[in-house]
């Protein structure tokens, strides 16, 4: 009779079954199946982290070795930059363009966001409840969201042209404004203009967004409230707002992170003009890199980018968990 | 069916005689001295529709034909160029022969991409003095020049006969045209003017001709140039969207009729041509009568990458350039051609681009001066230039600020 081999499982529970049976061996087999449990392990998560490294790990690390070194056309064929610490960054905080894009960052993100988001979540509301046709107009909404931004940012770019665009043409013909506006001319309308488009194109997903989290609200609620005598406004401010709060977080947080990086859009549309009125650190960074083909800096710029979106991504994933705990 | 093994048999014999032809014409045509090279090109004229990209076929078929070099060419659109080739140059596969922008050659060759003529035995002999500048870097040739094209103004001979006004020939008469022709919804004058090299180039002459330059960004004579175009744009007869127009943009207001003059490149020819508009051509105005303008020059150069095979680029670019074939490129591109013993018979061939060929006296690299600090003086100008024509900033301060921009941190 072959001696009989304890089985060996692949969890704790085995291991703890495992030294009541053998305690002479226990050392040993411990640790093999401990070798062999990580082993099978690591083998699953293997491709991904392999992926996850290739794809995201390797890019981030390069970018960042580029930031501090004088990275310049020679260097893609020698292989050499070299090394200057700091220096492309603090080359950065010196530069009013970089600080005035990092303003223009800040405002088009704002008031993109502060849009999207009020204007979703009224629109969320206006469909909540159905009404006939409802669902082919919420089908509608979603168009922004289709189409190629390059192609809508085209035609928006025809639409603010300021003699025959056709904006110009309705706000004229409609007695609203005796002049016309010089929309993607002018510094400030410029501005206003991108952050007019990326509102329009954020719409949709904010709005679906809001539209399935309030589907999720228990209906009770409200009708417990509407019979204590609450009236809309009072059901909105005190039941609806409060429930949505995580959600409203998320969409936040995700729209953030969406709308620092926003680049073809702007480049379409304005090309970062007239007069750096539309240079966000997206359009900053390219121009860097691959106008004045200055990759040290560039990749400097982008990283700054990469920071700030990273900064609201954690803020996302806490957010997320903290939602996630809470709906379970 | 199943094949039955004498089919078998049969095929494999087929086979093996088809290996040996080859083998044996393939060791024939070695013998004969001419052997079989390949070459690699890129080149961003990519657009299948247009005359440029079938004639960059032909051009190189010719040469194929000639030198017994087969080409692989790769077409890609501009702005991708330059990342192309920089990263062909990571995997250190860098295409032979490289038909790069002339604004373009200083980067390459500073970053040593591109092997100086000399290293590939060639010598610049023949060509339009102002073109071969173009890929001096340094003091050293790094390319040879093929067509290039430049600007001139263009105008509506039927706008400009019912106004009862010749075309103009100084800045004085420019603006006076320009106003009496403004009507409706019709500008006196187009150009580009985006947030990009295009403001640069189309707008250059206005600073050159006038003492100006790009290097030091805030002379009176580039402050007088800017002030001139913003002072057209105040009198109305220039739009202010001029500043969101690409040079298509433009030349689509020319050819729709609602411009009466357009600055625009000879590239626009052939899309003209074809549009309704009867126009004419005379070269750029002058601050004062009787003075050669100022133009900039663009196109394309060959330029030999450092990791190809230099005897047979030598061969192959020998042949692209040679007088006849560079004659039959430049008619196909309504560019200038680069060989002074063409010049003739491409004036008699195209008679209507007579001014662009007069402009070639005044010819002006761009980047002669600043090399590869170009990009960003030209990027501060454009920025400058945009802000005054809006009228957001005064000429002075706008390039006051240019100035300081494309300076800081030297």
């Amino acid at each position: 009779m072959k001696p009989t081999r304890p089985q060996l499982q692949a969890n704790s529970a085995g291991a703890v079954a495992l030294e009541a049976i053998d305690p002479p061996g226990k050392l040993f087999a411990r640790r093999t199946l401990q070798r062999r449990t990580s082993l099978i392990q690591l083998s699953f998560t293997a491709p991904a982290i392999v992926f996850m490294a290739a794809m995201f790990g390797y890019p981030l690390y390069y970018n960042l070795s580029m930031s501090f070194t004088d990275f310049r056309v020679g260097s893609f064929l020698t292989g050499v930059a070299p090394f200057v610490g700091f220096r492309n960054y603090t080359d950065l905080f010196a530069d009013s363009l970089f600080v005035g894009s990092l303003t223009k960052t800040a405002i088009f993100t704002a008031f993109s966001i502060a849009g999207q988001m009020g204007i979703g979540l009224s629109l969320a509301l206006f469909f909540w409840r159905p009404f006939p046709a409802s669902k082919t107009l919420r089908a509608l909404l979603l168009a922004p969201w289709l189409l190629p931004l390059v192609v809508s940012a085209t035609v928006w770019r025809w639409i603010y042209e300021q003699d025959s665009g056709v904006l110009n043409y309705v706000l004229v013909q409609s007695d609203l404004i005796a002049d016309k506006v010089p929309w993607l001319t002018s510094p400030p309308h410029a501005l206003a203009a991108v952050i007019i488009t990326n509102i329009w194109i954020g719409i949709p997903f904010s709005a679906a967004v809001f539209y399935s989290g309030l589907q999720a609200l228990p209906r009770e609620l409200f009708e417990a409230a509407e019979i204590d005598g609450a009236r809309a406004f009072q059901r909105f401010w005190h039941i609806t707002l409060p429930l949505l709060k995580p959600l409203t977080a998320i969409v936040f947080m995700l729209s953030v992170t969406y709308t620092v990086k926003v680049f073809d859009l702007i480049f379409v549309l304005t090309g970062g003009g007239p007069a750096y009125a539309t240079q966000t650190l997206a359009i900053y960074a390219y121009e860097l890199s691959f106008r004045h083909l200055d990759f040290g800096h560039g990749a400097a710029a982008g990283n700054i980018l990469i920071l700030i979106s990273l900064v609201f991504a954690v803020f996302y994933l806490r957010s997320f968990r903290k939602s996630m705990t809470e709906y379970a | 069916m199943p094949r039955s093994p004498l089919s078998y048999n049969l095929i494999v014999v087929r086979r093996l005689r088809t290996i040996a032809f080859s083998l044996a014409a393939v060791m024939a045509f070695g013998a004969s001295g001419a052997s079989a090279q390949t070459l690699t090109t890129i080149d961003y004229l990519m657009d299948r529709n247009t005359n440029a990209y079938q004639s960059m076929d032909a051009w190189l078929q010719a040469c194929s034909e000639e030198t017994g070099i087969t080409f692989e060419r790769q077409a890609v659109p501009y702005p991708e160029l330059v990342q192309k080739v920089l990263l062909a140059a990571t995997s250190n596969s860098l295409p032979d022969l490289i038909y790069l922008d002339n604004s373009d050659v200083p980067q390459l060759a500073d970053g040593g991409l591109v092997a100086p003529l000399s290293d590939v035995g060639i010598e610049l002999e023949g060509f339009v003095p102002a073109l071969a500048a173009l890929g001096n870097y340094k003091g050293v040739d790094y390319a040879l020049p093929t067509a290039n094209n430049s600007i001139a103004l263009y105008y509506n001979i039927d706008m400009f006969e019912a106004a009862g006004i010749e075309p103009p020939t100084t800045w004085d008469e420019l603006r006076a045209a320009a106003k009496a022709l403004t009507q409706g919804d019709v500008y006196g004058l187009a150009f580009p003017a985006p947030n990009n090299e295009q403001a640069t180039f189309h707008t250059s002459p206005f600073v050159w001709s006038n003492g100006g330059d790009f290097v030091t960004l805030n002379s009176p004579g580039t402050v007088g140039g800017v002030t001139f175009l913003a002072d057209l744009v105040n009198d109305g007869s220039v739009s202010k969207s001029v500043v969101t127009w690409s040079n298509s943009d433009s030349a689509d207001q020319f050819a729709g009729g609602r411009a009466a003059m357009l600055i625009g490149g000879s590239w626009e020819m052939p899309a003209l041509d074809k549009s309704d508009v009867n126009y004419g051509i005379v070269t750029i105005p002058t601050p004062n009568a009787g003075e050669q303008v100022k133009v900039p020059v663009g196109g394309e150069l060959w330029t030999v990458a450092v990791t190809s095979d230099k005897p047979a680029a030598k061969k192959a670019l020998e042949c692209l350039t040679r007088d006849d074939h560079i004659l039959t490129w430049a008619i196909a591109r309504t560019n200038v051609p680069a060989r002074t013993a063409v010049m003739d018979a491409f004036n008699e061939a195209v008679p209507a681009m007579k001014p662009f060929l007069d402009e070639m006296a005044g010819a002006v690299s761009r980047t002669s001066v600043l090399g590869t600090d170009y990009p960003k003086y030209s990027a501060a100008y454009a920025a400058a230039l945009q802000a005054a024509l809006v009228g957001s900033m005064s000429p002075q301060e706008a390039l006051d600020e240019a100035h300081q921009t494309a300076t800081a941190g030297q």
